[in-house]
């Protein structure tokens, strides 16, 4: 018994080490003095933060990046509870068919996705716009919503509806007074995935993007293919800070809700 | 069609791909009435009790509510309460919002709603709960929350599917009486679903069997005890003996019948042909032992105490058993082994077909 849970102990802490260190690598040389990537830093400044944010062009990506990041996860979680409530709830034709579609650009390789955007927006002059970057990022970030959202669904008890009806609900009085509220906790959890997901992604950026319009994760792969600098490291770091906030945010949400209920 | 009848069904209908699930059902519910639908499960009586709720739609046929077809209704258009069997409160809402509800959904003025939602609690006998989420209670104790919702509107009538069906035995019976008593004090109108035969005899002023989709026969509690009109009627409820013999005789109402154990006579309650199989029903409590040489012969196999009454069992001499109940404090007679002659009056015996 006792060596078992000394060798887990262990494990698991060789685990956490072995995710973990490249972050802290990351976030120790954003705080380094030295002009390139060297671990450890022969000191700490706070130089590369300084050139980050006085940098047109990565303060613009980061704008950027939030412009596509709140309306595509906003309009991925709005579309996404609608699209898996009709699914599970109503008796549509087709519904596993259409449901297997909106998964779809979970399955089929990233490139791929990218590359028929990119033929579709070109006959729709969307290719560099922001329009056509949120459209293709809400495409993406579609699926985990729907995936959590009518998983929910299919949890929750159908019948409250019905109930809430007999009792003067009209369909949607019963959906936002009753449903929704029971699957607030899977919608919001979704919308934080999405704009994690959206803050990060590469591929289809990389393909509708433009050098006016151009998300912080292009502009770091194209820094990453010139010479960089630690400022790379800096930007790691504030994208990593963000996503922990998100998380936390998430965690504090949960923890809150099941205090309540408890 | 008079406006004393809160409810009207006509030749409602409706099948589930090939299976009949309800059968040209026409059935009235008068105002203030409690009207209960008794039978096994498959025998459509949910089903009607959802198509009068409207979350089913009949294939054919009318429902009138108040005197107006609720066809084009949606369920939340309709006049109706609905109770259902497990609770179905909003988990996410206390007691005070769930009652609240369909004040709320109604637009009713704040006050109001505190009014009539601190009136429904009363009513239900659960004031100071207010404050407490559905699963912070006991089963019964959520059973009346429902009840509060669905009465706290006033609805013109209380639907209620198998309400007590989750509770256990002691808990149920005291909420029949809740119920009843809710009733009697609000004057509502009730469709009560139920499989079980006491239940529906306890509460109902009406009962209607429901078997393979029709209404087998529809009275009051004591009609349908006393004098079942089919076979089906009489052995779904209360304890019944059915003794199968051949019918000699039918005159005025009344069918003679010989059985192996001997000639009886019961009252007829559906055609029966001279020469033909039938089966008599009677109450183990309206058979008495006879003098000898009259009645059906058979000896005592069994003689059971409960509590109240004796219950002997006498096997007959096809093989059948039968039951006679004999208030305790009447002259105990035979013991088991004892050979007995059995008879009753021919009102109290019925005697089907088959």
């Amino acid at each position: 018994m006792r060596p078992w849970r000394i060798l887990r102990a262990i494990l698991c802490w060789i685990v956490a080490v072995w995710l973990l260190a490249p972050l802290v690598v990351v976030v120790v040389i954003s705080f380094s003095s030295a002009p390139f990537l060297q671990f450890p830093p022969p000191g700490f400044s706070m130089r590369w933060y300084g050139q980050l944010f006085s940098t047109p062009a990565w303060t613009n990506s980061l704008l950027v990046s939030v412009e596509i990041m709140i309306p595509a996860a906003a309009f991925a979680t709005v579309l996404g509870t609608a699209a898996s409530y009709a699914l599970v709830r109503g008796r549509i034709p087709g519904a596993n068919l259409i449901m297997a579609c909106l998964m779809l650009p979970l399955i089929v390789p990233g490139m791929i996705t990218a590359a028929a955007l990119f033929g579709i927006y070109r006959g729709l002059g969307l290719n560099g716009t922001l329009t056509g970057l949120i459209i293709g990022h809400t495409v993406l970030c579609l699926p985990y919503v729907v995936a959590t959202v009518s998983s929910a669904l299919r949890v929750q008890d159908a019948r409250l509806e019905q109930v809430a009806s007999t009792l003067g609900a009209p369909p949607w009085a019963a959906f936002w007074h009753v449903t929704l509220p029971l699957i607030l906790p899977a919608v919001v959890s979704s919308l934080l995935v999405a704009m994690i997901l959206t803050f990060d992604e590469l591929i289809v950026s990389l393909f509708v993007s433009s050098a006016r319009v151009r998300p912080v994760a292009v502009q770091m792969w194209s820094n990453l293919l010139g010479d960089f600098d630690p400022t790379i490291s800096a930007i790691a770091s504030v994208c990593f800070l963000l996503a922990l906030l998100v998380l936390l945010a998430d965690l504090a949400l949960r923890a809150g809700r099941s205090s309540r209920i408890a | 069609m008079s406006s004393a009848n809160v409810l009207a069904l006509q030749g409602v209908s409706k099948r589930y791909g090939t299976q009949v699930a309800v059968d040209a059902l026409d059935l009235d519910l008068r105002t203030g009435e409690f009207l209960t639908l008794l039978g096994p499960s498959g025998s459509g009586k949910t089903t009607t009790l959802m198509m009068v709720a409207g979350l089913q739609q009949p294939d054919a046929g009318t429902i009138m509510l108040n005197g107006a077809s609720v066809a084009d209704l949606p369920p939340y258009r309709r006049d109706i309460g609905m109770v259902f069997q497990h609770y179905a409160l909003f988990p996410h809402m206390t007691v005070r919002r769930n009652v609240g509800f369909p004040l709320e959904m109604r637009r009713l003025p704040g006050q109001e709603i505190t009014r009539l939602v601190d009136d429904a609690l009363e009513l239900v006998r659960l004031p100071g709960l207010g404050g407490r989420l559905p699963k912070e209670l006991s089963g019964g104790q959520q059973q009346r929350v429902a009840l509060a919702r669905a009465l706290v509107y006033r609805p013109a009538l209380l639907l209620m599917d198998e309400p007590l069906g989750a509770l256990d035995r002691k808990l149920r019976e005291q909420l029949q009486l809740e119920i009843k008593r809710v009733h009697r004090e609000r004057h509502i109108s009730v469709l009560y679903v139920t499989h079980d035969q006491e239940e529906a005899l306890t509460m109902s002023d009406r009962i209607a069997v429901f078997n393979h989709g029709r209404i087998e026969q529809l009275g009051t509690p004591e009609e349908l005890y006393d004098q079942p009109r089919t076979r089906f009627v009489a052995s779904f409820i209360g304890d019944t003996n059915l003794i199968t013999g051949r019918a000699v005789s039918a005159t005025n109402g009344v069918c003679e019948v010989e059985t192996p154990a001997g000639r009886l006579r019961a009252t007829t309650r559906q055609a029966v042909t001279v020469g033909e199989t039938v089966t008599v029903a009677v109450r183990p409590e309206r058979v008495s032992f006879a003098s000898q040489g009259e009645g059906l012969g058979g000896v005592v196999t069994d003689v059971i105490f409960v509590g109240t009454a004796r219950k002997y069992v006498v096997r007959l001499a096809d093989g059948t058993e039968c039951f006679v109940l004999r208030q305790v404090g009447q002259p105990a007679v035979g013991a088991i082994g004892a050979t007995v002659q059995l008879c009753w009056q021919a009102e109290h015996a019925s005697v089907f077909a088959g």
